[in-house]
């Protein structure tokens, strides 16, 4: 006979609970989709940040192939395709790699056309097509650009490479007959052949590359091994995919990782805001559980009615969410993945975040009405009834004084320090992390960094050093002197300046080098050889030592004219000696340049170096810019000397060389017009512009990035902790509906009663602030400068900065005043009568 | 027959100095269908006797058995199974649920364990209430005797052991406070229920069977 529970009945009372109390449940409701909301953007952006970074992994290895077995037979390539591991290939015939000193650390395989290879490896030309005929060639943009050749279709190309047959080195002719946009494979690639060339050329086929796809990607390093070794063939080579590495992995999981710990912030943040919710509504909700609770509803039902109301509050919130929470990821994805042509957050979408945000907001929901429900469950309906009552007692304790307006207001704040405790909490916390956040993204110095960064208003790079990791090719001729002629020409250039480079062997005597060696020999002030700190570089630890043992080095030689001039020199700091430009333009002085900003590692000024045959007086030295110019230089110039001579000193030496890079300042009027015209000028050419603006926004971005995600939170706790001061007031107001009926009933006119809210709202927001402002300040204070002490970023000057609280504590007076005075007409249109019999 | 034994009952709140003995080793029986008010100053334990009688509140020591069921026995859920059956509760500020109808308000006790309604019975007691054209609206719309006439077939519905009423006409008029009374009595004589009410009000007190005085938390005249 005690055991029956319908649970129908709860959905009843719930729906009917929403129908009467809309606003309230709108105000969950919007607290639900902000969670929500939360939830679905760091487990969007986590996802993305994942599968972006093991992108970019496939990208550089250049294939989408788990595993590239090389150097196979068709036979063994046969028996690797059955496997049972496997799940698909694709073959390639390679006939050998391009052999250029200038394609740096890229490797390019000659190969016979493989459709499927070239779809695995975005490898399909996109100008002009596949090669059809004997003697074709097909190319990617980065391999042109390095080996100089001009993008178009027709073009012979003259290509050395080294056979993998017998290792031999060989150079043959070929005419382009398409090339594509590097997406994929900026370091290792393929240029396509047909079969018949690769016949001609000799090669018989008889190996092949072959790309496999594993059932599970797991650990693939293993899993190769173990195909070879079923198949009795361990001595054939193999590479793994990049993205499957597991360290690699690790590497994508840890960045993603810090998007995932937010969720924890996020469940804080809600739990925060809905515990609020729910706590200006306890004692409502209290009463009303203790009514049903003694008309016989048992504990089971209580539950089930909490957890229907948890999922009809999560349900209205769930989809608002998702779509707002994915909306914010897709406007902060392009920062967070930088030179995706898609938008990383739809190119990785996947499903599982939504489903998972869902739940976890349900679990929030639940979570924040728990300790109403358990209270619900363990007291008894006596106390739930009697739960203002209690609270009363509580609070007459003061003896007999004299009633005012002043006095009713300060015993109103102090009745409602639960509701002032729940919402400051959320402002201190929104507001302390937004105004460190301000406080360092103020102190990111933008001027320091275009300083450093950004020597002129544009750069442009010649073709072969357009990318970092080109080396720059001086038989290049992307960038034409007629070129640099028109330019000049352009009436919005202000100033201009080229930058031409010339590897050159050197030699330094004793006396020179010792200057050098003396600098890298010493220790720093942590007891480290300086050129310890380039262990990590062997190239630069090569040259160095045959520098030291032998003097013989290698000197970059510079030509500059203009503007590259006078950055480079004029208006550099001298290290040694003292420049003059009318001696300098004689063309008998070079100006040398070291790796370091404020150490002697050139030889000394006043002596004399030998460039191709001619001597020259080193007249000063200067700090090294590295932005000055585009591009790599090849490994054995990892340790070198820069010295700039006057360009037409340059080009008597070096007659038949390439312009590296032009500089160029423009009058800002004119420029819409100019950029129209560089486009013009360059369209076609592979050549690279840089301007002050890519810089800016790299600074920009660089900013966004790094206090985006932090800022983001600070604003959607500062939302919260204004929804809750808002719902604070409002509940404070309409709770005490009966509460000012009773002072109307004994004389207080309606002008006192709004008297008494305009003391409560000034005495309500001074002890806020008082918390707040000291708090907020003391804390960005602290944090800001423990940043500054520890953070690596270069370019920052302390700023400190409060203005998000300023800019909220006005707001919040507004809110006050606003809210007070709209809900007293609201609750006060009611008789006397009427309200002072109101239960709920 | 007794369908109410209450044995040494004691019920205190706070500690030390500060005890406050709401119910001090009280005892009495109640027979079936037999009309009984506690009267007695304010704070004298009344209503805690009536909601220990209930199942509402947790003795600190004695026995409360209602129709064979001794409450000290029976777990959470049991007891608020007891409620919705054994037991009608009538109180003084109605406590009618706001959001559901005079009519949902009057089958909730049978809803909340998928009784079948006794359809008969129940449109009876709307009759003699007088409460056939309010069936439809919510309690915020009915007058404060309307009210209380809602929570006296609410209390009727699951026929239950025992009626028990909590000033029932405290925040009613003279005339209003009359009328339901009157048909509280009358309903429970009808459907021969037991009805232990607690008042202030002498006059009303004399419409019962027998009398029950308390001060300090005993009884002190039966």
């Amino acid at each position: 006979m005690l055991n029956n529970n319908n649970l129908k009945i709860c959905r009843r009372l719930i729906l009917r609970d929403i129908k009467f109390h809309k606003g309230q449940y709108l105000l969950s409701g919007i607290a639900v989709m902000l969670v929500c909301m939360l939830y679905t953007f760091t487990l969007c952006l986590g996802n993305l940040t994942y599968d972006g970074f093991i992108y970019s992994y496939k990208m550089m290895y250049g294939s989408n192939s788990h595993i590239l077995f090389y150097d196979l037979t068709p036979a063994q390539a046969v028996k690797v395709e059955n496997h049972r591991m496997v799940r698909e290939s694709v073959s390639l015939f390679t006939l050998g790699t391009l052999h250029d000193e200038m394609l740096g650390v890229r490797n390019v395989k000659l190969a016979v056309v493989s459709p499927g290879w070239a779809k695995e490896t975005a490898s399909v030309p996109l100008t002009g097509h596949m090669p059809r005929e004997k003697g074709e060639i097909a190319l990617d943009e980065i391999t042109m650009n390095s080996l100089a050749i001009p993008h178009e279709i027709g073009t012979e190309v003259s290509v050395t490479w080294t056979q993998t047959a017998d290792g031999s080195e060989r150079t043959d002719r070929f005419i382009l007959c398409g090339f594509w946009e590097n997406r994929m494979g900026e370091t290792e690639t393929c240029a396509w052949v047909t079969q018949e060339t690769a016949l001609a050329l000799g090669d018989v086929l008889d190996k092949l590359t072959l790309g496999v796809m594993l059932y599970s990607p797991t650990d693939p390093e293993n899993q190769a091994r173990e195909i070879l070794s079923d198949l009795g063939i361990q001595e054939i080579r193999f590479t793994t995919n990049l993205a499957c590495n597991e360290a690699r992995k690790e590497n994508a999981g840890e960045r993603s990782m810090k998007f995932y710990r937010l969720t924890l912030i996020v469940a804080l943040c809600g739990l925060l805001l809905l515990f609020q919710m729910e706590k200006l509504l306890a004692g409502q909700n209290i009463r009303f559980y203790g009514l049903i609770k003694s008309l016989g509803m048992t504990p089971r039902q209580l539950r089930v009615l909490s957890a229907v109301r948890a999922i009809l509050l999560s349900v209205t919130g769930i989809l608002p969410g998702w779509i707002a929470g994915f909306m914010i990821c897709a406007f902060v994805a392009p920062h967070v993945m930088v030179g995706m042509e898609e938008n990383p957050a739809f190119f990785f979408l996947k499903i599982w975040p939504f489903p998972a945000a869902a739940i976890l907001t349900f679990l929030t929901v639940f979570f924040s009405c728990l300790p109403a429900i358990r209270s619900a469950v363990k007291n008894t309906p006596v106390e739930m009834l009697r739960y203002e009552e209690r609270d009363r007692k509580k609070r007459r304790k003061a003896g007999r004084r004299r009633t005012s307006l002043f006095l009713l207001a300060l015993s109103g704040l102090f009745r409602q320090k639960g509701r002032f405790v729940a919402a400051s909490v959320s402002l201190l916390i929104s507001l302390s992390i937004l105004c460190c956040i301000q406080t360092i993204a103020a102190s990111y110095d933008e001027t320091k960094y275009l300083q450093e960064r950004s020597l002129f208003d544009y750069r442009i790079a010649d073709a072969s050093a357009a990318a970092s990791m080109q080396r720059y090719n001086p038989k290049s001729r992307s960038i034409t002197r007629s070129m640099y002629e028109a330019l000049a020409a352009h009436p919005a250039v202000r100033e201009i300046g080229m930058v031409c480079t010339m590897e050159v062997p050197m030699h330094a005597d004793l006396q020179d080098r010792a200057q050098i060696v003396a600098v890298f020999e010493e220790t720093d002030e942590n007891g480290i050889a300086r050129k310890e700190h380039m262990a990590d570089d062997p190239d630069w630890m090569t040259g160095y030592e045959t520098m030291r043992e032998s003097g013989d080095y290698i000197g970059i030689v510079t030509g500059v004219n203009g503007l590259t001039l006078k950055r480079a020199v004029t208006d550099n700091l001298l290290i040694e000696g003292s420049f003059c430009e009318e001696l300098f333009a004689t063309g008998q002085y070079v100006v040398a340049a070291g790796s370091s900003s404020t150490l002697k590692d050139t030889p000394p000024a006043g002596s004399k170096v030998t460039i191709s045959g001619r001597e020259f007086e080193i007249m000063a030295s200067v700090p090294w810019l590295p932005s000055m110019i585009s591009g790599m230089d090849s490994k054995e110039a990892q340790f070198n000397v820069t010295y700039f001579m006057p360009v037409d000193v340059f080009e008597e030496l070096f007659p038949d060389h390439g312009i590296r890079n032009v500089a160029v300042n423009i009058d800002q009027n004119g420029q819409d017009a100019f950029e129209q015209f560089l486009t013009d000028l360059l369209q076609d050419t592979g050549a690279d512009v840089i301007s002050v603006k890519d810089h800016q926004w790299v600074f920009h971005n660089a900013v966004f990035h790094s206090c985006m995600i932090p800022f983001f939170v600070g604003s959607v706790m500062l939302f919260i902790g204004l929804l809750s001061f808002v719902n604070a007031q409002m509940m404070g107001i309409l709770v005490r509906k009966k509460e000012f009926a009773v002072y109307e009933s004994l004389g207080m006119t309606v002008r006192q009663l709004r008297r008494l809210l305009f003391l409560e709202g000034v005495l309500y927001q001074g002890a806020m602030f008082l918390l707040v402002i000291p708090s907020v300040a003391a804390f960005t204070y602290i944090a800001g400068q423990w940043w500054l002490a520890h953070t690596n970023v270069w370019c920052v000057t302390w700023q400190y900065s409060l203005t998000p609280l300023w800019l909220t504590l006005p707001l919040l007076s507004l809110i006050s005043f606003a809210v007070s005075f709209g809900f007293l007409r609201s609750v006060t249109k009611e008789s006397v009568t009427e309200r002072l019999r109101i239960f709920r | 027959m007794d369908i109410i034994t209450i044995c040494n009952l004691k019920k205190y709140y706070g500690s030390g100095e500060r005890i406050v003995r709401a119910l001090d080793g009280v005892n009495l029986t109640v027979a079936q269908g037999e009309f009984i008010a506690i009267v007695g100053a304010s704070g004298c334990g009344k209503t805690t006797l009536l909601n220990m009688m209930g199942g509402l509140d947790r003795p600190a020591s004695g026995e409360v058995i209602v129709d064979g069921v001794n409450l000290a026995s029976l777990k959470e859920a049991q007891l608020a199974v007891f409620r919705r059956k054994k037991a009608g509760f009538i109180f003084q500020n109605y406590n009618l649920v706001p959001t559901l109808t005079v009519e949902e308000n009057i089958y909730f006790p049978l809803d909340l364990d998928c009784s079948t309604p006794d359809r008969k019975y129940l449109r009876e007691i709307i009759e003699l209430l007088g409460l056939q054209d309010k069936l439809d609206v919510f309690p915020e719309q009915l007058s404060g005797g309307q009210k209380q006439r809602a929570a006296i077939a609410r209390a009727l519905a699951a026929k239950p052991s025992v009626i028990l009423a909590d000033e029932p006409t405290g925040n009613l008029d003279s005339k209003n406070g009359q009328n339901v009374a009157g048909l509280l009595k009358m309903t429970t004589e009808i459907w021969h229920r037991t009805l232990v009410m607690v008042t202030h009000n002498q006059e009303l007190a004399q419409m019962a069977d027998r009398v029950i005085r308390m001060q300090d938390g005993r009884i002190t005249e039966n």
